[in-house]
């Protein structure tokens, strides 16, 4: 690992497009992830985020635009871009009739790793994520995030210069997710590309990965994590009602007004809450919830698509 | 360019990979394997008294139980390699599969190498 050579980009995306009947999946994607850059990539069910990720794994073909690794076009020699990269699709993917070190060796073995070596290398990537103690266990018997760190652990024990790994956490418990982003982040430094979908955007901030947010097939920001956070990232003061929230008054002069949600991007979030909770009053109207959003990606990704990440919730109870 | 990783060819990763799951199912092995046998048993008795009936005066009935059996089981071990396919779609690996480095004809041989090796 980590002798990848001295060009700096490894994927390279251009004016790549993807419809599935009228449905536009990807429109006019650019990407360049570097070497040893972990690129974040967020956006709503339905933004193409997967269609993307398994275009560059070469398992769908592009409507246009072109896909490089390593300088290698996707299309033309999906073999060459094969060998560099190694993939953790969205669905759990593990053989489990076997043990999990088998599933290991498999594809520490499809990796070109053979004999000591192979069994070194699963060991290694056990270790790593704590799945030692459960190497000879069937891979059905494991537990929920026992069978995900397995899954990640299967794309992650190659030398792939490129991971592309499609929200390898779903579903997984504290603990597991804090395993895995180490690995990932000894990967990256080790000198592989990384493209991480996820949706958990603390897991990006804890990265201090590098964001690309698509949404309806664009991408429609990119840029470093706290970067993002420092330009775009006002805090946001959002008030639930029963029933429709007000529209006039100075309170919510600035408000934007989605259903029964008013939201308000301010520098002075307390003051602007405690007004608007004392003009909601005022009107006799009921406020369910109030929440302040301090400035963190999930700001960003707020003004940026114009609605909440839709795993702030889950990852709220988290 | 395609420089593949040196090392081990991803046929062999994907047959040694093919026996650990078939080693799994044992049922379906012993029955692949055994059931030939115990078959050729029973009718051999019965092919030898027919084909002498007829006029072959020196049949043992191998004649046609084994060509019989052959093609049968045979068939029987293509359905196998062919479910050994929609197994790697049903767990979620045939896409890690595609993406690796194997390519298709290495992916289809390391599936039928175990199953006609037995």
């Amino acid at each position: 690992m980590g002798d990848f050579g001295d060009s700096a980009a490894v994927l390279e995306v251009a004016s790549l497009a993807k419809s599935y009947g009228d449905v536009h999946a990807l429109v006019d994607v650019d990407l360049v992830v570097e070497r040893g850059e972990v690129v974040g990539l967020l956006g709503p069910n339905g933004a193409g985020k997967t269609t993307l990720v398994s275009i560059v794994a070469g398992l769908r073909s592009p409507d246009s635009g072109t896909v490089l690794v390593d300088g290698i076009d996707v299309v033309r020699d999906p073999d060459g871009v094969h060998s560099r990269i190694a993939l953790a699709p969205q669905e759990l993917g593990i053989y489990p009739t076997i043990s999990a070190r088998e599933n290991l060796l498999f594809f520490a073995e499809l990796a070109g790793f053979r004999g000591k070596t192979a069994r070194q290398r699963v060991e290694q990537v056990a270790k790593s994520l704590n799945l030692t103690d459960k190497l000879d266990a069937r891979a059905e018997s494991l537990s929920g995030g026992q069978k995900r760190r397995l899954h990640a652990g299967m794309a992650l024990i190659g030398t792939g210069e490129l991971l592309l790994l499609d929200e390898p956490t779903a579903g997984a418990d504290v603990e597991t997710r804090a395993q895995l982003l180490e690995v990932v982040r000894e990967r990256a430094a080790a000198g592989a590309a990384v493209v991480y979908s996820t949706h958990y955007l603390h897991e990006i901030e804890q990265l201090a990965a590098n964001v690309a947010i698509l949404d309806g097939g664009r991408i429609v920001v990119r840029g470093p994590c706290q970067e993002l956070i420092a330009a775009r990232g006002t805090s946001i003061v959002e008030l639930a009602f029963d029933g429709e929230p007000p529209h006039d008054g100075a309170a919510f002069a600035n408000a934007e007004v989605h259903g029964d949600v008013a939201r308000f991007a301010t520098s002075t979030p307390d003051e602007v809450a405690a007004a608007a909770m004392r003009a909601a009053m005022a009107d006799g109207l009921n406020v369910r919830r109030l929440e302040i959003i301090r400035p963190s990606l999930e700001t960003v990704y707020l003004s940026v698509v114009g609605r909440r990440y839709e795993g702030a919730a889950a990852e709220a109870e988290l | 360019m395609n420089t593949r990783t040196a090392g081990m060819p991803a046929s062999l990763a994907i047959t040694r990979q093919s026996v650990r799951t078939m080693r799994a199912e044992l049922g379906s092995l012993i029955s692949l394997v055994a059931m030939p046998a115990i078959l050729m048993m029973v009718f051999l008795p019965i092919a030898k008294d027919a084909l002498r009936q007829s006029g072959f005066r020196h049949a043992t009935g191998a004649e046609q139980v084994v060509p019989g059996m052959t093609v049968g089981f045979g068939l029987f071990l293509l359905g196998f390699v062919a479910f050994g396919f929609m197994s790697e779609r049903q767990w979620g690996t045939w896409d890690r599969l595609r993406a690796s480095r194997a390519r298709p004809w290495e992916v289809v041989v390391g599936k039928l190498v175990p199953a006609f090796g037995r």
